[in-house]
């Protein structure tokens, strides 16, 4: 009880920071919207005129983009406990490390997902697939966007422990997280696409159940149940000094 | 050191063996031609990189229950060695696969679970590289366990998303009967590149140690100089 209480605190510390400074979230925000960007020329003006096409692009690229921003994010989320001691006061209130992991993979997971909420519609105009998504697709696609982000937090938040004393934070951080993701990337880009596609396919009579026609939702839950229980055990050793 | 000596002696007679089996003995596979002996090293070198990443992976947990240099040192030798062998198959694969599918590469799920296999030790070597002091041992294990943890999941996953690209498998793996003459030449193969395993282990792990012996005198001379 008294270690979910911290473990709360955790979270609402980290989330305050977050409202009180608001520039790496901008910061952030811009480079993901930039990604986009530089996916939208490069494969623009004109998008695929093929509705499933499009659809398969724009889950890419929506994919794509968080998975950058989602490392920028992760490589700042120890920057302030870093400064002035303050992870050695955190553990002096006795908090599990362990613990610590959790409060910050919750922070890291509700940050990204308010980010990534802002930035898929905007995506997905420009992508002009919008009309493809019904209101019920929308909350369907938050839950990719929630089971996705989580396992991705899961694993970014141990390597960012790393790799925040290292050297060359950022892109030490992507040399470490990206091969571990790509499960994730996988997975929540193929959900995506399906959300996206099933009415044209269903209009085109190609019967198929959308989101739940394969094993993706699974693959995604397995994967951050997994990384979530085997970092859990992890972290001690990574904040150990 | 006589062992490692002798050793070296064991596996030179059998490297050399093992070329003129697969190359001599082994008969030449219908359908593939020459290229199919590719096979020979392919796949002793892969099982070289999985076994050199499971023995990283055992000796990481070892290393972060019993906090023994030695524990460490195995683990970095091993995948060093790993990762060479690793680099060897992911050269070679494409070699055959050319020959054979016309094809220097396919997202078949082996093949991109070896590429992402080989991103990942690119990743414990870096973080091995960019620690000086005590912290890249724990940080090298954790790393270790989650990598191999990931396997799996990488090799399903692909799987899955090959299966949806492909419906059909592009390559089935189907059991031929392989000619008793190929089975030797490939398992003297196999038996020699375990051997060569466990040789370049007992070295790197050698220079390991004497490379932390070096680093401990380094700093206990500063030490004594700043005193």
């Amino acid at each position: 009880m008294n270690q979910l209480y911290k473990i709360a605190h955790l979270v609402r510390k980290d989330m305050t920071m977050h409202l009180q400074n608001k520039e790496t979230a901008i910061l952030i925000f811009l480079f993901s919207l930039l990604v986009v960007l530089v996916f939208s020329f490069a494969f623009g003006p004109i998008f695929p005129q093929d509705l499933v096409e499009r659809g398969k692009l724009a889950g890419s690229v929506l994919w794509a983009s968080f998975a950058f921003a989602g490392v920028i994010a992760m490589s700042r989320s120890f920057a302030q406990e870093q400064e002035h001691g303050a992870l050695q006061g955190i553990l002096l209130t006795g908090i599990d490390p362990a613990n610590l992991y959790l409060a910050k993979v919750i922070s890291n997971t509700l940050f990204l997902i308010v980010l990534e909420a802002m930035l898929a519609p905007i995506t997905l105009v420009l992508m002009g697939v919008m009309d493809m998504l019904g209101i019920m697709d929308m909350f369907q696609l938050l839950g990719v966007i929630a089971l996705g982000t989580l396992g991705f937090s899961a694993v970014g938040t141990i390597l960012a422990g790393m790799a925040n004393a290292g050297m060359g934070r950022e892109s030490f951080l992507s040399v470490l997280l990206f091969p571990m993701i790509f499960p994730v990337v996988i997975g929540a880009s193929r959900s995506t696409i399906a959300l996206l596609t099933y009415r044209e396919l269903e209009r085109r009579g190609i019967s198929n159940q959308g989101i739940m026609d394969s094993n993706w939702l699974l693959l995604l839950i397995v994967y951050s149940l997994v990384f979530l229980a085997v970092s859990y055990l992890l972290f001690e050793y990574v904040i150990e000094q | 050191m006589q062992i490692e000596k002798l050793l070296g002696i064991v596996i030179t007679l059998l490297m050399v063996l093992s070329i003129l089996l697969v190359f001599s003995y082994a008969p030449e596979e219908k359908q593939m031609g020459i290229p199919q002996r590719i096979f020979y090293f392919h796949v002793p070198a892969a099982w070289n990189a999985f076994l050199a990443f499971a023995v990283t992976f055992a000796t990481s947990i070892a290393y972060l229950w019993k906090r023994s240099e030695k524990q460490d040192s195995l683990a970095v030798a091993s995948a060093e060695i790993g990762f060479v062998f690793c680099t060897i198959v992911l050269v070679s694969g494409p070699i055959w696969a050319k020959a054979t599918w016309n094809t220097w590469w396919n997202w078949e799920p082996r093949l991109t679970t070896t590429l992402i296999l080989w991103l990942l030790y690119a990743g414990y070597l870096v973080l091995r590289t960019a620690f000086t002091d005590d912290r890249k041992r724990n940080y090298a294990a954790v790393l270790g366990i989650l990598a191999f943890v990931n396997v799996p999941v990488v090799y399903f996953s692909v799987r899955w998303w090959g299966s949806i690209l492909h419906p059909v498998d592009v390559i089935k793996p189907t059991r031929v009967e392989m000619d008793p003459r190929m089975r030797i030449a490939f398992f003297v193969s196999l038996f020699t590149f375990t051997l060569f395993y466990i040789y370049l282990l007992l070295l790197r792990y050698r220079v390991e140690r004497v490379s932390q012996q070096v680093e401990k005198i380094q700093q206990q001379t500063l030490q004594q100089q700043q005193v």
